[in-house]
């Protein structure tokens, strides 16, 4: 189970001081959003370019101040930063497209036994959100998976917290939209539609 | 409540189901925001149809950890303590690391005279003439006795408070600059085909990469991040990665990988690397 809230934002706090296990918990708190995110902007690129993000994030974390909400947002900024500098690098667009009868069977990179299939349904669920426009995707990842709230992904994207609001909500008619049209068992998702517990707040 | 901010989407063309959707209309603001923030959503007639299905689709997104998500994170936790080792390191865990990495270095030094010792004529005599002090920076040819290999695991430096040369730049990761052996090592790690990286790692001359990435399995992103750092920081030193008994040209950037592990005990300082 993911730590507590308060819990990581004392964390923030000793790994500000040094301590390299409380850096640590904050990386498995916020990597596995952030990499989701990332994915995104970059595709295939987005370990790389989390990677990236944290090497920044360790160098500058002494300047960073807040709660682990904040640095939630601030890890989210840097990260998209760099996506960035990635696409400039390689000079190619962004992912988009990916149809959604593509995406079933996608696989996770590391499948292993026991998690295979829910890394498939997290993996294509994720390719789902990212196949949005960049601006609607960039708003339900922000905001779903890195638990930002609108006001805090309105400052990663630079845009006001109303707009972030409703690429968020276009996002998801436009998603609910796609699933029905592709029928009950897109993406090997459970079409009872059931939330889970989630493995990360908010 | 209808989703009325939205009516002005409507003609984005989200394919066929444009029509279909009385019930996808139905995600009004509060129901969106339920969503978001991954609470249940429990309105009635949910259950079924595309909002139901996007209910799902988020939880999925949001799922625990996942399998190979975490792989970079030795290599972050390395970049904190290289980034951290400037002021705020505790002073007595330093001292207890310097002081073992001086008994250790000691010991490898010894065992290098032998090795040069076995060498023999000339190339003692040039072995030994740049044979560094035990506090300066282990020949990179042997990765276990670098100094910067041990801080890796410690996150203390030997001697001097920053191992790594404190390369003042602007791109990510110029503070956190890996040290030099680590470049070296990922270098001819990257330089081997990539078939042959898993055995090589069973190399002695690779343990002290294996033992800083956290793992074989890490290592490829290790180095990853290692190279990054290094493209992005200022220039080599090249005091800092010359290997004692090499060509000189083997340290140098412009001959990625390779050389740089390979322990050529030749003694012509001029070698040419590739003619």
């Amino acid at each position: 189970m993911a730590p507590a809230t308060g819990d990581l934002t004392a964390a923030v706090g000793r790994a500000q001081a040094g301590d390299d296990e409380a850096f640590r918990l904050l990386y498995r708190a916020v990597q596995p959003g952030l990499v989701r995110y990332l994915r995104a902007l970059v595709g295939e690129d987005a370990d790389d370019v989390a990677s990236e993000a944290w090497l920044q994030i360790a160098r500058d974390l002494g300047s960073f101040r807040g709660d682990v909400d904040g640095f939630r947002g601030w890890a989210a900024t840097i990260g998209r930063h760099r996506a960035m500098d990635h696409l400039r690098r390689q000079r190619r667009r962004p992912v988009s497209g990916g149809r959604v009868e593509d995406l079933v069977g996608l696989p996770g990179v590391e499948d292993t036994a026991g998690r295979a299939l829910e890394a498939v349904a997290s993996g294509a669920a994720i390719a789902m959100i990212a196949a949005l426009p960049r601006d609607q995707a960039e708003a339900v990842l922000l905001r779903v998976v890195m638990g930002l709230d609108a006001e805090s992904a309105g400052r990663v994207l630079g845009k006001r917290a109303g707009a972030v609001r409703m690429s968020a909500y276009r996002g998801l008619r436009r998603l609910a939209q796609r699933l029905e049209a592709a029928g009950p068992d897109t993406a090997g998702l459970d079409p009872a539609g059931d939330v889970r517990a989630r493995g990360l707040p908010r | 409540m209808r989703f009325t901010g939205c009516d002005a989407d409507r003609g984005g063309g989200a394919g066929g189901g444009e029509m279909s959707n009385q019930r996808t209309r139905r995600i009004d603001r509060v129901t969106a925001e339920q969503l978001l923030r991954g609470v249940p959503v429990d309105a009635p007639g949910v259950r079924g149809g595309g909002v139901g299905r996007l209910a799902g689709v988020l939880a999925a997104a949001a799922a625990p950890v996942r399998v190979g998500e975490l792989a970079g994170e030795e290599a972050a936790v390395v970049a904190f303590r290289e980034a951290r080792l400037g002021p705020a390191v505790e002073s007595r865990r330093q001292s207890m690391i310097q002081s073992a990495l001086a008994k250790l270095l000691t010991v490898k030094v010894a065992a290098l005279t032998i090795g040069f010792t076995a060498l023999g004529g000339v190339a003692l005599a040039a072995g030994t003439g740049t044979l560094p002090t035990p506090l300066d920076r282990g020949p990179s040819a042997h990765p276990t006795s670098s100094p910067s290999a041990g801080s890796q695991e410690g996150a203390g430096g030997p001697e001097s408070p920053r191992p790594s040369p404190s390369l003042k730049g602007k791109g990510a990761g110029s503070k956190g600059t890996p040290s030099p052996s680590m470049v070296g090592l990922c270098r001819a790690y990257a330089a081997k085909p990539v078939g042959a990286r898993g055995k090589a790692l069973e190399s002695p001359a690779f343990t002290a990469l294996v033992t800083a990435a956290g793992g074989k399995q890490n290592v490829a992103a290790f180095c990853k991040v290692v190279l990054a750092a290094k493209a992005s920081g200022a220039p080599e030193s090249p005091a800092a990665v010359r290997p004692t008994e090499k060509p000189k040209s083997s340290g140098a950037p412009v001959e990625p990988g390779g050389k740089a592990s390979r322990p050529a005990p030749s003694v012509t300082p001029t070698a040419r690397v590739s003619s």
